[in-house]
């Protein structure tokens, strides 16, 4: 009975434990200014241009994540094909990735003497340093959070209601787009959820890749980091605003989760 | 007419199974647990591929020819197909699960008692309910053929009798070849079945009277 009651005093003392590890930085970040100071310091002109460059951004990104990614994970789901398990792997490398490689990598393809360069130059399209660079980098590492989701949600559907939409006459497309896609909706939007919450939070990549130039590539992060050494108030601000996103974000991946294992796929 | 002659490997069993069904009757399919009945109706669907013969339908191309490699795909096959689990699908209402024209849908969902539900998901339907949408829906698509794993099992004996007379009706007026897997011979014959499949546990099938369906086969 005492080694019970030990045990679960330990599990217990764990749980305090990490709890507080995590939430004492982030409410450490959230009393750093008072609200006033925290308005104050948010309606900077930069730190403003830094949101409203994220928030475009990370929404682009999120568009081009969804539209590519969900047939993308559809078909890793339900095709059997041989370098099935390399392509899932490759595509949630990105995932482990040190972001810096990352950024590393993008601009060994994208960059201006990347690899596709020079095909870049002869359509007029310039991803380093700009804009889109910013949405390519946030595409390459929150594109496998949503991936990875989505195919586990395709995977998880019964098999059965392939087999009566086929025989109500719907090709694979209608199959994916009438039955996949409505079916397992909420695991995807948490998916897109999950996706949306990395691309806000991202930085290494895009500082490599992109760089930190005011209203044009710098996001908030990036703004944090600048800050960081001029601006420590700006920058307790800009963090208070992303953990604020980031947390409204989880909580909804987190009921659209709970949803979707409630209504059963 | 719906004929077929086929060999097909499921798991470790070889099923062999050959008969033809006239537009508007229903070819029963019998046997014990495990021995083919639901693999030898996804053959004919389509959704199993048997590795040798001939499955085709009066009037059109084959279906399936191991011969000519020929092989039409499910979706095209015109089929309509209640399956043992139902397979409704669960983010749609009764009625976007039916996909049919309105007038149609409401005809069906009327016969199958089903009016008041139309806009219920099935996760909200009784086993029963759940039953006669997945006849309505298999009805709706105004199939060429008609395949039928136990559709009746879930249904009292009241409601299972409307729902046959409902299916009776219209693959007579419609003509549509039927191929049901049943369990008992008051379901075969109430829907006029004459004939059966007995697919025996080896999974090679015999065609018998329907009266010797449903009794163990003699060695």
């Amino acid at each position: 009975m005492t080694s019970r009651r030990l045990t679960s005093a330990a599990m217990w003392a764990a749980l305090t434990v990490s709890f507080a590890f995590v939430t004492i930085p982030i409410v450490a970040i959230l009393t750093a200014n008072s609200p006033a100071a925290l308005l104050d310091q948010l309606s900077d002109p930069a730190a403003v241009d830094a949101l409203l460059l994220s928030l475009e951004c990370s929404v682009i990104a999120l568009v081009l994540v969804v539209g590519f990614g969900t047939p993308t994970a559809w078909l890793l789901a339900t095709r059997k094909f041989r370098g099935r398990s390399l392509a899932t792997t490759i595509i949630e490398l990105p995932l482990v990735l040190p972001p810096a490689v990352a950024g590393l990598g993008l601009l060994a393809a994208f960059g201006p003497l990347g690899w596709l360069g020079g095909a870049e130059e002869t359509l007029g399209i310039r991803l380093a340093l700009e804009t889109a660079g910013v949405v390519v980098a946030l595409v390459f590492v929150s594109a496998p959070f949503h991936i990875r989701q989505a195919q586990a949600a395709f995977e998880g559907m019964h098999p059965g209601l392939r087999d009566a939409a086929r025989t109500m006459g719907m090709n694979d497309a209608a199959v994916f787009i009438k039955v996949a896609v409505p079916t397992v909706a909420p695991a995807l939007a948490a998916g897109a959820t999950l996706a949306w919450a990395r691309a806000l939070g991202e930085f290494g990549a895009t500082l490599m890749f992109a760089g930190s130039l005011r209203g044009v590539t710098q996001t908030a992060p990036l703004a944090i980091y600048e800050g960081f050494g001029s601006n420590l108030a700006g920058a307790q601000a800009l963090a208070a605003v992303l953990v604020a996103a980031s947390a409204a974000l989880l909580v909804t991946t987190r009921l659209l989760t709970r949803r979707w294992e409630i209504a059963g796929a | 007419m719906l004929e077929f002659n086929i060999t097909g490997q499921v798991g470790g069993l070889q099923i062999q199974a050959a008969g033809s069904v006239e537009g508007g009757q229903c070819l029963a399919v019998t046997g014990p647990s495990g021995c083919g009945k639901t693999s030898l109706l996804r053959m004919l669907a389509g959704l199993t591929r048997p590795s040798s013969g001939r499955i085709s339908v009066t009037g059109g191309d084959p279906w399936f020819d191991s011969e000519t490699g020929a092989q039409v795909s499910t979706e095209d096959r015109g089929i309509g197909f209640v399956f043992q689990d139902l397979n409704l699908f669960p983010r749609m209402t009764v009625l976007g699960n039916l996909r049919a024209t309105p007038e149609r849908a409401a005809d069906l969902l009327e016969a199958v008692g089903l009016s008041d539900r139309a806009g219920s998901r099935p996760a909200n339907l009784s086993g029963g309910e759940a039953q006669r949408a997945a006849i309505a829906r298999a009805l709706a698509q105004m199939p060429d053929v008609l395949l039928l794993d136990e559709p009746f099992a879930a249904l009292d004996d009241q409601t299972a009798d409307q729902c046959i007379e409902l299916v009776r009706l219209q693959i007579a007026a419609n003509a549509i070849p039927t191929v049901m897997v049943a369990h008992d011979l008051r379901t075969a014959q109430a829907m006029g079945c004459e004939s059966a499949l007995r697919l025996g546990i080896t999974g090679i099938a015999t065609i018998v009277p329907l009266a010797e369906a449903f009794t163990a086969p003699s060695h």
